[in-house]
């Protein structure tokens, strides 16, 4: 069973009409100098948000999650429960192995990689493979902070 | 125009968004019904509301224009609120769009924010 395994991706090189949201956020990133103005809206139900953290043993908590994010989709019925606490998901392991990425981001701008893990729900684990995308933003009002958009690859994970 | 309510009248209204009656506030602020009452009104001058509901939502509009203004992520917490609502302007925003709920959770994630600073 697959733990967690990744391979790394250059966003410009993303099929565009598979990962619109994710190549459609890239290029609004970059051409607004990662800073968001009112056009964010519009991308903002299919990310989560997240603050960056001082260290990355884990991932950083969720702050806000789109409704319409993949994320939300993969954790919806534990969003909003005491798994959930604190912006956790339930897989504390899989948010470990996945923290490297946000450093990355951070430190870069963005990152993106196409993973496969084992996540691990209350009612037992899980395969799935997914795309993540991650950014490094200013919002106008002074906070720095991370939008990430993943996208299921196997539409049929359930 | 920001209305400035004094500290009295802001526990007041943040009891009643909660949904409480002007006895439950007496009781829970130690204060006269007739003194919650008073304070209601004044509120509802102040906001130049049509009748205390709309004062509610006119106080619930002010709170979360003051949280968003001082939080230092205004622009993504707006987009978070025209996802929840549909609308852009917070003056748009109503009881009916669950607009309590949402000033409630804006401030957990802000006190989320404040506790990994």
């Amino acid at each position: 069973m697959i733990e967690y395994d990744s391979k790394c991706l250059t966003p410009d090189r993303l099929c565009r009409s598979k990962f619109a949201v994710i190549t459609q956020l890239h290029d609004y990133m970059t051409s607004n100098d990662f800073t968001i103005d009112m056009d964010f809206a519009e991308y903002f139900p299919y990310l989560t948000i997240c603050k960056p953290t001082k260290t990355y043993d884990l991932a950083p908590p969720i702050l806000l999650m789109g409704n319409l994010s993949d994320q939300k989709r993969l954790f919806e019925s534990h969003y909003g429960t005491a798994a959930f606490e604190g912006g956790r998901t339930p897989d504390k392991n899989l948010e470990r192995l996945a923290a490297a990425g946000y450093e990355d981001a951070v430190e870069n701008g963005t990152f993106c990689e196409e993973c496969e893990a084992t996540v691990m729900f209350p009612d037992g684990p899980k395969y799935v493979p997914f795309l993540r995308y991650m950014v490094h933003y200013k919002d106008p009002g002074g906070r720095n902070l991370i939008a990430y958009a993943a996208s299921l690859l196997n539409r049929n994970w359930q | 125009m920001v209305a400035i309510l004094t500290e009295k009248q802001t526990e007041v209204m943040s009891l009643k968004s909660k949904g409480m009656t002007n006895k439950q506030i007496a009781g829970s602020l130690n204060l006269n019904e007739s003194t919650v009452q008073e304070h209601v009104q004044a509120v509802v001058r102040k906001l130049g509301a049509r009748n205390p509901t709309h004062c509610l939502t006119l106080f619930a509009q002010q709170r979360l224009a003051d949280r968003l203004r001082a939080s230092g992520l205004e622009e993504t917490l707006r987009a978070f609120i025209k996802m929840q609502t549909g609308h852009d302007s917070l003056s748009d925003i109503t009881l009916d769009d669950g607009l309590p709920d949402i000033v409630e959770y804006i401030e957990t994630v802000l006190s989320q924010v404040a506790e990994n600073d």
